[in-house]
């Protein structure tokens, strides 16, 4: 049996890992390129509603359902697939790749065309856009039974069956690791190249960008489309991390206001800001949580309240004692750029 | 056939006809001088020329080739790059970063970034030549400010050393001395002469006429949204029309 210690530490890891994929998407488009995307959590719920919907399809033309339906007979048939996968991991290996892809796909095609209507509007109108594309896919999501299970939502199936019980938390967790550790190393790769330096200039000025011979709206759209490939990532895995898919748990608060609020205190245009603003924000939430037992009682307001003033609390430090972020954007010395 | 020619370009700002057939070709690998008083148009010319604004009416012609209302980044790519009169830059990025977006290098295709190979020894070779470049034009000991931190004469500077980046023949340069000092001016004229000479030519729009027409080759002088005289720097100044719609009697 697992301590609660390695419970709690290998929950933070796996929770820390999920927004940092996702916020290290938004700070390409928000830190790096200036789009407000006031809808990541399109992209997210894009990459979870793909894990809740693919698997059940993917193993229906492995297994015989016999007649089970993903929706209606959720948990009979989660418990059959989970039993397969229990036997043949290597079933599990490909059907979460496909998925995976299946979801980058999706979510850079949404990513686009979210933005395409608007992409010649400046911020605040692209940002309205945005936003109103993440409400929609989470009302699609809640009232679209056959989708995701409207608002009760779905189970889904376990990739990770055939790990032994015990540690399958821990499993799951490092495997989460993993897929951030490798999307940290990438992003971080991806934006100290020139690409990096034009996606600072779209942010600073387009138009002085134009007259240099880039077209803005083309740099913006790619941005948004592999934003919205890495942010369904994030969906993915943590649909896949709590098993399950519950629409109107992707909201604005959790998946996009969140997220602009760790990398702002992070730092912008900064992956190691991101970095430690995520792994901030993370900490105090799940402390928080944690102790909220203990602590109740023993504040003058109610419990629930106490994790969203705390981390409204440390924003707002933040931005009086470091308003460009604990690790603020830096740009590339002259000594680094000759070298190439 | 004209380098860079343009036919009775109109652009009306509600009421006001900021062009009002502006007709000219520019003489190549030369300094053209573009001068008229505020309000004349000579910013809106060089706005619309570049793409920034569609013009109502009228034609810009290429080597021939019909550019009338492309987008700016489709003008650049025909070789015409321009700056500002009030300069515009890339505020958070350095001084060298700011140089180094003159030019387009294959690490700016996405495919590419991950894949430092395709790219470095451009980048390498770019940053010596910025360098080169920002040595000449006074701004070398700046190259790791971030270009907000650095004063408006400055920025004149920088948007100057872009061109120089720039692999444009046609540069088109709105006030390049304002605000900076008259040494520092004499020496970025100077600069411009040298490039005329290896094949670039450059629409100036300038005040400062006791700097620029020393170095100007060809004087165009803009009254009302129109080219009311073109010729020869010592020409104009005795032209009657030209006296008495800017340089005074």
């Amino acid at each position: 049996m697992l301590s609660h210690e390695i419970i709690f530490v290998a929950d933070l890891l796996a929770i820390f890992s999920v927004y940092l994929i996702i916020n290290l998407s938004l700070n390409l488009e928000f830190g790096y390129a200036g789009v407000p995307n006031f809808g990541k959590v399109l992209a997210v719920a894009t990459g979870a509603f793909v894990m809740g919907v693919l698997p059940f399809t993917l193993y229906g033309m492995i297994i015989d359902y016999g007649g089970l339906e993903p929706i209606d007979d959720n948990i009979q048939l989660v418990r059959e697939i989970n039993d397969y996968i229990a036997l043949h991991p290597e079933t599990a290996v490909g059907v979460f790749a496909i998925t995976l892809i299946v979801a980058m796909v999706i979510g850079g095609i949404l990513g686009l065309a979210s933005a395409y209507p608007a992409i010649r509007l400046r911020g605040d109108y692209l940002a309205m856009t945005l936003l109103g594309f993440g409400e929609m896919i989470r009302i699609i999501g809640m009232n679209y039974t056959p989708l995701v299970g409207g608002t009760l939502g779905v189970s889904i199936p376990d990739m990770l069956s055939f790990v032994p019980n015990e540690y399958r938390f821990v499993a799951a967790s490092l495997v989460l690791v993993g897929f951030a550790g490798l999307a940290y190393l990438l992003v971080s790769r991806f934006t100290k190249s020139p690409v990096g330096r034009l996606l600072r200039s779209v942010r600073d000025d387009e138009v002085t960008l134009q007259t240099l011979g880039r077209d803005h709206k083309k740099i913006k759209m790619k941005v948004l489309m592999l934003a919205g490939a890495l942010g369904a990532v994030g969906g993915l895995l943590y649909a896949s991390y709590v098993e399950g898919v519950v629409a109107f748990g992707y909201n604005r608060l959790n998946w996009t206001f969140l997220p602009f609020v760790m990398i702002i205190v992070g730092g912008l245009a900064n992956n190691k800001g991101v970095l430690v603003g995520t792994f901030l924000f993370v900490v105090i939430r799940k402390l928080v949580i944690y102790y909220n037992d203990a602590l109740d009682g023993m504040l003058p307001f109610d419990i629930i309240w106490l994790d969203y003033l705390a981390l409204g609390g440390v924003m707002i430090l933040v931005l009086i004692f470091r308003p460009h972020g604990i690790i603020p954007e830096r740009p590339q010395k002259t000594r680094q750029l000759e070298k190439g | 056939m004209s380098l860079l020619a343009v036919e009775n370009l109109q652009k009306s700002f509600g009421g006001l006809h900021a062009l009002n057939g502006a007709t000219f070709d520019i003489v190549p690998n030369k300094i053209n001088l573009l001068i008229g008083a505020n309000g004349s148009g000579k910013s809106t010319l060089v706005n619309t020329v570049s793409g920034l604004w569609a013009p109502d009416g009228g034609t810009v012609t290429l080597r021939g080739e019909d550019i009338t209302g492309l987008q700016p980044d489709e003008i650049f790519h025909h070789g015409i790059m321009r700056t500002f009169q009030i300069p515009r830059h890339f505020a958070n990025l350095s001084v060298m970063e700011n140089m180094l977006m003159a030019h387009r290098g294959p690490g700016e295709i996405f495919r590419n970034a991950l894949t430092p190979s395709r790219w470095r020894h451009f980048e390498s070779e770019q940053t010596k030549k910025a360098i080169t470049i920002l040595e000449s034009i006074e701004l070398a000991h700046l190259k790791d400010k971030l270009s907000f931190e650095i004063s408006g004469g400055q920025i004149k500077l920088l948007e100057l050393g872009k061109t120089l980046m720039s692999k444009s023949d046609i540069i088109m340069l709105d006030e390049p001395i304002a605000g900076v000092n008259p040494t520092l001016a004499l020496k970025i004229f100077d600069k411009i002469r040298t490039m005329t000479g290896s094949g670039i030519t450059f629409l100036i729009i300038e005040h400062r006429l006791d700097i620029a027409l020393r170095y100007a080759d060809y004087v165009f002088v803009m009254h009302e949204g129109r080219i009311i005289a073109r010729d020869k720097p010592d020409v104009i100044l005795d032209n009657e029309d030209v006296r008495e719609s800017y340089l005074g009697k």
